[in-house]
């Protein structure tokens, strides 16, 4: 059998006599033969790995203390990966620490011979190597964990996006069915309409001599046909297109302007109006009749909200502010200057019964109403949420802790990216555009 | 003085029937119906109306095709044409100007009143 190359040990200890036995104790050994270089102290040994790299290091632990405890620390974790063998008393317990630290092995100093001492330290070599070996396995296994847990996290990314995406795009359907059905319903029902009116001009025109009762059945019946109309075309507005004119605009004025159109209302219903409209608010892109509309719906909820308890107080606030948007969760979050993005935000808040918590969602579902029936299609909030989508902002509704609702209009984005499409004030309509109901909506 | 004439083009029975029986009771207008789009050329040309009142949603070829067939033919190019429509409301209708494809355009349901005034108007009396 070939010998193996004479391994390189290291010998560390301050006291010459000692260096000069081990050296002789090892140089007796052959197979493996080992060449054995004397350190002084723990010192040369740290610049000595620099350009070295023993096989093993022999450390005589001549004085057992802190300092020689954290040098032999040192060692190790410069180079870690070179079994060490420590040289104790004989009845030195603490040689125990040593192996906490990470030291293989240690043999007491008066009980040595060659072979021992060569074997122990063979051992130590090879120890090492299988735990190297063993580090390197688990190091790359931990990084093949964390690659694994970013792949993880890519995925679970990917699969929330893909979910959002999924929801949006089932949200566009049902919108655009919606849309469809809205347009084929108006069309169906207009006619019929158009009928009842014909039919009622030519009644009036032709019965002159009506008793009050034919009076008040025609008027009732005009009365009829006006209501299912303006039915019909606030559904066609809930259908109407998704993009619309938008010009800078302040927005302080136009929530004055709508409020003023709601002044006999209020004053009719005792309505106290408070207002709070900070004048730094960002100009914004916007279109004015739209958010007039907006305004106004929420204007008259909280009107109805309030009339049956004989009056209220309708609060209208606006300001600057920096807001946390979740779009998954559909929730805002207002936060301290410097964190969030800047916003601003129109809250309208009333005193009356509040809304009911299971219903809080649904209110703002297309249909949904919990007016009386005759008050409300259910479309005006989900209409003014629509209006405030397209402005690239959104609409909350949340019970106050005081009583009462609370709407909060959120305009994220003074400039937002609206395309100025809009077919209705387009003089060059194309022919696919009025061909098809559903061509009309869109 | 004669009497308007009004060719109605719409695929609603009652609509066609309904308008222009109040109308022909308001005042002069001599009024002829028309239930399918692509007949209404043919109308137009023995009828030689003053106005059409043209439907724009219809199952066999749409008002604003006939609307373009019109306007290509030599012979009717000339008269003016209101769309009637059940397509669009009021208010989407007000906000085009009242206006599709250059002509007036009107939504369902509209009473005689209105329908005569846009008419005078058309006709300019």
């Amino acid at each position: 059998m070939a010998r193996s190359a004479a391994k390189k040990i290291l010998l560390v200890t301050s006291d010459s006599g000692a260096a000069e036995k081990y050296t002789s104790c090892l140089g007796s050994v052959r197979d493996p033969a080992m060449a054995v270089e004397h350190m002084p102290d723990l010192k040369s040994v740290v610049e000595r790995l620099d350009d070295h790299e023993p096989d093993a290091i022999l450390l005589d632990t001549g004085i057992e203390n802190e300092t020689n405890l954290a040098d032999i620390a040192r060692i190790l974790s410069q180079g870690g990966h070179i079994p060490i063998v420590a040289l104790v008393p004989s009845d030195d317990h603490a040689a125990l620490n040593l192996l906490e630290l990470g030291v293989q092995d240690y043999v007491a100093r008066d009980d040595i011979t060659g072979p021992r001492l060569a074997g122990i330290i063979s051992k130590a070599i090879v120890r090492r190597r299988h735990e190297n070996k063993l580090h390197q396995e688990a190091a790359q296994l931990r990084e093949q964990e964390e690659e694994l847990r970013d792949s993880l996290g890519r995925l679970e990314r990917a699969h929330t996006e893909l979910k959002m995406s999924q929801n949006s795009m089932a949200d566009a359907e049902r919108s655009e069915a919606i849309a469809r059905l809205t347009a084929g319903v108006a069309h169906e029902v207009k006619n019929p309409l158009q009928i009842m009116r014909s039919g009622m001009d030519l009644i009036k025109m032709q019965l002159k001599d009506r008793t009050r009762t034919m009076n008040v059945a025609i008027e009732q019946m005009e009365e009829a046909i006006n209501r299912a109309n303006a039915i019909i075309m606030e559904l066609l507005d809930f259908a109407r297109p998704r993009e619309l004119e938008a010009t800078v605009q302040e927005l302080n004025p136009i929530i004055e302007k709508s409020l003023l159109l709601m002044k006999n209302e209020l004053a009719k219903n005792h309505i106290k109006l408070v207002t709070q409209f900070d004048a730094h608010v960002a100009p914004l892109r916007l279109n004015k009749t739209k958010i007039g509309q907006a305004l106004i719906n929420l204007f008259i909820n909280a009107v109805h909200a309030m009339r049956n308890q004989g009056g209220g107080e309708l609060t209208v606030i606006s300001r600057m502010t920096q807001v946390e948007v979740n779009d998954r969760t559909r929730q805002f979050e207002e936060v301290e200057e410097g964190r969030g993005e800047s916003a601003v935000i129109v809250q309208i808040m009333d005193t009356g019964p509040g809304i009911n918590e299971a219903l809080l969602q649904k209110v703002l579902e297309p249909f949904f109403s919990t007016k009386s029936e005759g008050e409300g299609t259910g479309l005006g909030l989900s209409v003014t949420r629509k209006i405030m989508q397209l402005h690239g902002g959104d609409l909350y509704i949340a019970n106050r802790e005081t009583g009462g609702a609370m709407v909060t209009l959120l305009f994220r984005d003074f400039y937002p990216d609206l395309s100025v499409v809009d077919v209705y004030s387009d003089s060059e309509i194309s022919e696919d555009t009025v061909k098809l109901p559903v061509a009309v909506v869109e | 003085m004669a009497k308007s004439k009004i060719l109605i083009v719409d695929d609603e029975e009652g609509v066609m029937t309904l308008l222009k029986l109040s109308l022909e009771e308001v005042g002069d207008y001599e009024v002829r119906v028309e239930g399918e789009g692509r007949k209404a050329l043919d109308s137009a040309r023995w009828f030689k109306p003053d106005v059409i009142l043209l439907d724009v949603i219809m199952p066999d070829i749409s008002g604003t095709e006939v609307a373009v067939q019109l306007k290509e033919d030599e012979e009717l190019k000339d008269i003016p044409i209101i769309f009637l429509t059940a397509a669009v409301s009021k208010q989407q209708a007000d906000e085009r100007g009242g206006i599709l494809n250059d002509h007036p355009l009107i939504a369902k349901p509209v009473g005689v009143e209105e329908l005569i005034d846009k008419l005078s108007e058309v006709l300019g009396s």
